[in-house]
């Protein structure tokens, strides 16, 4: 009966991910749509973008099929990548909006290293998964992989100390709202790549139920920072 | 009367623009359009012959590139006081230079008809208390109006508390707003005419949209 439980759990956290991801996307979509500054536009569209890539990651893991499968992994990889590009295009935005164009966090020396390693690392974790299908049950790949997240936390981790600094620095409410909300969504990606190996240890399933709340929270969060690109007014109808 | 430079806007002002010798302010967040108003407004100068003076924080250049994004050249070029790339510098610190380079550039063109925009009453309200740029912008704008001027000015509506952008208003006499709006699934964005000198009280909300080959008002019809 608690087996049951949890698979409700489960599909329902993966319904309302997915739901409010599309949410985001829309709104993104309509939002960069409706702006003019280009700075402020390209936000929207990169973040309809990476929940479109969300969306697509969650609906080919629900599915059997291997080829499915072999999709959502590596939507996985496409997600994280431009997930890194969209912050570094960020803190670039801030820079750009910014009076004084302060230096956030060496970012500017640190950023094609980070890349580098996120893509380098996601590459080789991705070819040997594919090429190598016997050496996913080996204790050295369990290491690998264990390391590799651990090497995505600390990357992403800083990405969000930087956002945070941002938030923190800029002038602009607009974008100190946004790349808060962005933080937090960055925060809680943060956790569930720090969450799903341990969890998946000890009971995969549990794991899995935890890990799709927390995706529940990072897509909030990222349907929060696509409205908070513009205040967003009711009309009041007046008696002319 | 000056014209805004979009004809669909100077027929919602009363068919002409904007009053002589008045101060439009124009609120609205981040990217919403603003400047696209108050580049054709610059345009609409240049194309008459007025002497358009430029006040901006941000590098000419990337105003200049702005520009071209939505579809405006013109053979003659506004004067510009910006920290990069203009004659005339800006220091956002010393908002009596700003003041003294923006009389003077008018009061040495006073023979002919003055458009003056800019975009630094966000940035210098966020550097300087509110009681002191209230005086600053009431004095500047009083000066300019005797030289026979229209002055537009941008105001970040994110960056400000709103009881600090309703004290500002005070010192203009037009004041247009800009946002997004919701009207069910869809976001759409309009402006209001919060008040116009010389105009009665305009109710309602206007559509309006940007493209390269101007930009286009229209009455929300509900």
């Amino acid at each position: 009966m608690s087996i049951d439980i949890v698979d409700l759990l489960e599909d329902f956290a993966g319904l309302a991910a997915t739901a409010v991801a599309l949410l985001a996307a829309y709104r993104s979509l309509t939002i960069g749509k409706s702006l003019v500054t280009r700075v402020y536009r390209t936000r929207a569209y990169w973040l309809a973008a990476l929940m479109i890539i969300f969306v697509a990651f969650a609906l080919a893991g629900e599915s059997s099929s291997a080829v499915a499968t072999d999709i959502s992994n590596n939507l996985f990889y496409v997600f994280l990548i431009a997930l890194l590009v969209f912050i570094d295009s960020n803190v670039a935005a801030a820079k750009e909006i910014d009076f004084f164009h302060k230096d956030i966090l060496h970012w500017h020396v640190l950023r094609i290293p980070l890349l580098a390693i996120v893509v380098a690392s996601s590459v080789i974790v991705a070819v040997v998964s594919a090429a190598f299908p016997a050496f996913t049950n080996s204790l050295l790949y369990d290491i690998v992989v264990i390391a590799y997240f651990t090497l995505l936390g600390v990357v992403f981790s800083y990405s969000g100390a930087a956002m945070i600094v941002i938030a923190r620095r800029t002038y602009d409410r607009t974008m100190k709202k946004f790349i808060k909300m962005l933080g937090f969504a960055i925060l809680c990606y943060v956790l569930f790549l720090t969450l799903f190996i341990p969890l998946d240890f000890i009971y995969p399933r549990l794991g899995d139920v935890v890990t799709t709340f927390i995706a529940i929270a990072a897509a909030y969060f990222f349907y929060r920072a696509a409205m908070s690109l513009s205040p967003i007014g009711r009309v009041l109808e007046e008696v002319v | 009367m000056v014209s805004t430079g979009v004809p669909s806007l100077d027929n919602v002002l009363g068919g002409e623009g904007y009053p002589d010798r008045s101060a439009i302010l124009v609120e609205g967040p981040p990217g919403i359009g603003k400047e696209v108003l108050c580049y054709w407004f610059v345009r609409s100068g240049l194309v008459q012959g007025d002497y358009c003076l430029y006040a901006t924080h941000r590098p000419v250049l990337d105003v200049v590139r702005d520009m071209k994004g939505v579809g405006i050249t013109t053979e003659r070029v506004p004067e510009w006081i910006s920290s990069t790339g203009s004659n005339i510098k800006l220091d956002l610190r010393d908002p009596t230079s700003i003041s003294v380079n923006i009389k003077q550039s008018v009061h040495s063109n006073k023979n002919r008809r003055v458009r003056v925009a800019t975009d630094l009453l966000s940035p210098l309200l966020v550097l300087n208390a509110v009681e002191l740029m209230y005086n600053f912008w009431l004095q500047l704008l009083s000066d300019l109006k005797q030289q026979d001027c229209v002055t537009f000015a941008l105001a970040e509506e994110g960056m400000h508390a709103p009881n600090v952008l309703t004290t500002m208003e005070q010192v203009f006499d037009g004041v247009i707003e800009m946002r997004l709006y919701e009207e069910g699934l869809s976001i759409t964005p309009l402006f209001r005419i919060k008040k116009m000198l010389g105009l009665p009280p305009l109710h309602g909300y206007f559509r309006f949209s940007v493209s390269s080959t101007g930009m286009e008002v229209t009455p929300r019809v509900h």
